[in-house]
Formats: C-alpha cells, sequence, structure tokens
C-alpha cells in the first residue's frame, strides 16, 4: 500500500480552509452590511427630524387660550 | 413611495446569517470528518488518498444542488419576475462555486497520489468541470458587471439555465470516451454501490452532512442578499 498520507491530510486542510474562509466572508460582508444600514437609518431619522419645523425639537408648547 | 418611518419597518435585513440550519450542518460536517479519518477502514489500494472521496464526492453532490437550485430559480425568475427567486438563484450560484472549488481542489491532489498527475486535459470529466466552474464564475461577474436590476436578473438567469445543462454531460461523461482517468461510478449507478458497508456509511452521511452545509450556506448568502438589496433600497430613499 503506497504511503499517501500527505496527500490525504493536504485535502483534508484544503478543503476546510476553503469553507472556512468562505463563512468568514459571508460573516464579514453581513456586518459591513449591517453598519452601512445602521448607518443610513440614522443619518434619514435625523434628516427627517431636522425637516420639522425647529429641527423637531424644543416645539413651543401651544396652550388654548382660556375664555376671558 | 409609502411614507412610513424608516424606525418603523420591520427589521428583516436583522435576521441573523448563521442560525441553527447552520450549527447543524457544522456538527455534522465535524462529525464526518471524524468518522472518515478515525473510524473508516483504509482501502488496500490507495491507501489513505482514498479517503479524499469523503470529500470530493459529496463537494461535487452539493455543487450539482447549488448550480441545480440556480438553474431552477432562473427559471422561477424568467417566469414570475419575482426578484426573491433572482436572490435564490445568485445565492445557490456563489455557494455553488465554493463547492466546486473544494471539488476541483482535492481532484487534482487525489489525482496526483493515485493516477501521477495533476491533471489530464483529454479526461472529459475533468475538462468539462472546469469549464463548469467557469460559467458559475462567469454567471456571478456578469451580476456584478450589469447595473440595471431588471437586466442583471434576466442576463444571468439564461447564464444560470445553460450552466445547469452541464451537468449531466459531467455525470455521462465516462461513458462517452475509453480514454478517461475517473473510473465508472462506484455509487451513483442504476445498480448497488460497490463499496463496503464502513465505507458506504461514511459516504452517505457525508452526502447528508454536505448536503445540510450547502443548504445553510445558501439560507446566509440568501439573507446577506436581502440585507443588501434593503441597504441599498434605504440608501436610494436617503439620496431623493
Amino acid at each position: 500500500m503506497p504511503d499517501t498520507t500527505g496527500v490525504y491530510h493536504a485535502a483534508y486542510i484544503a478543503a476546510a480552509g476553503i469553507y472556512i474562509a468562505y463563512v468568514a466572508s459571508l460573516w464579514t460582508r453581513g456586518r459591513r452590511v449591517r453598519e452601512r444600514m445602521a448607518a443610513a437609518r440614522d443619518e434619514a431619522n435625523r434628516a427627517a427630524a431636522e425637516s420639522l419645523p425647529h429641527g423637531g425639537v424644543n416645539r413651543p408648547v401651544t396652550t388654548p387660550r382660556t375664555p376671558e | 413611495m409609502t411614507s412610513v418611518p424608516l424606525s418603523a419597518r420591520p427589521a428583516r435585513e436583522c435576521k441573523p446569517l448563521f442560525g441553527w440550519l447552520f450549527a447543524l450542518a457544522v456538527v455534522a460536517v465535524i462529525g464526518v470528518y471524524i468518522r472518515a479519518i478515525y473510524f473508516t477502514p483504509l482501502e488496500a489500494l490507495q491507501g489513505a488518498a482514498q479517503k479524499i472521496f469523503y470529500l470530493h464526492l459529496p463537494a461535487w453532490l452539493a455543487a450539482y444542488i447549488g448550480v441545480g437550485i440556480t438553474a431552477l430559480m432562473s427559471i422561477v425568475y424568467l417566469w414570475l419576475h419575482d426578484e426573491r427567486a433572482d436572490r435564490l438563484a445568485e445565492a445557490s450560484a456563489e455557494v455553488a462555486l465554493i463547492f466546486l472549488t473544494v471539488g476541483l481542489t482535492t481532484g487534482p491532489l487525489w489525482g496526483h497520489a493515485i493516477w501521477g498527475t495533476w491533471w489530464a486535459w483529454w479526461d472529459l470529466r475533468l475538462t468539462l468541470t472546469l469549464f463548469l466552474w467557469f460559467v458559475v464564475a462567469a454567471y456571478l461577474i456578469l451580476r456584478g458587471a450589469a447595473e440595471d436590476p431588471a437586466m442583471r436578473a434576466r442576463y444571468s438567469a439564461v447564464l444560470g439555465i445553460l450552466g445547469a445543462l452541464l451537468i449531466p454531460f459531467i455525470h455521462l461523461s465516462v461513458y462517452f470516451s475509453d480514454a478517461r482517468l475517473h473510473p465508472m461510478p462506484v455509487v451513483l449507478k442504476p445498480s448497488a454501490p460497490s463499496l463496503p458497508p464502513e465505507m458506504l456509511t461514511t459516504l452517505l452521511l457525508a452526502f447528508g452532512a454536505f448536503t445540510l452545509l450547502c443548504f445553510a450556506l445558501i439560507r446566509a448568502r440568501y439573507l446577506l442578499g436581502e440585507r443588501r438589496d434593503a441597504l441599498a433600497e434605504l440608501e436610494m430613499e436617503r439620496d431623493l
């Protein structure tokens, strides 16, 4: 029987390496998209708030005038 | 365009990419590695290199599943114009490319040990599998190059269907020519598999584990695509 242990180990390590690298790539891409999404959402919410009178904050409270 | 506030929208993009299915697949693949390495006997003529079989063949099966789903979803997209079908086709193609790469990496290593050569262009199966790798890679490059989503989906769907047409030729290629390195099928053939029971059990477990891994990766890649599309929508709305 020929000694082919080296090749067998190389194949098992190479296959595991390819799978692990792909999972790491998916994870990294997922995290990057999530961060960009959070930034875009913050920016959109800030823009929406700024478009309101007084920037959406410290709005003057209007009290109903009491009849004299 | 609807005026639903961004903060009030359902957070579909927040679903985790790797769920219980992925965890189950990882456990199954680790189990197959342990069984193949420690609990499966050595083949008398080839020695340890024959154990590459338990990674090589399931990788091809998973690749065929990926290419098959790509073709099926491409047909569904061309018929119904549903963007979810296009997204699933893209996810399956990318995962198929990973399994094809594993097959094309482990194969020459095994071939060098047993046949005495890394590659032979006159072996139809080797050449056709490399051609399939190029078709799937071209599918993904085409998707990256086309900007218009409808055009991208339509053109890549045609390529996705054409790629799957290679699979029967690859499987049957050993019957077409006598000048070949690949043996006749020992498992996927009309008669009973010609393998000892311990080896057949390991192989069937490997088929199950890598098929599970294939589906788990396709799911993760699909969710990533969904998240990416949601981001594109959000950025487009922000820039308006």
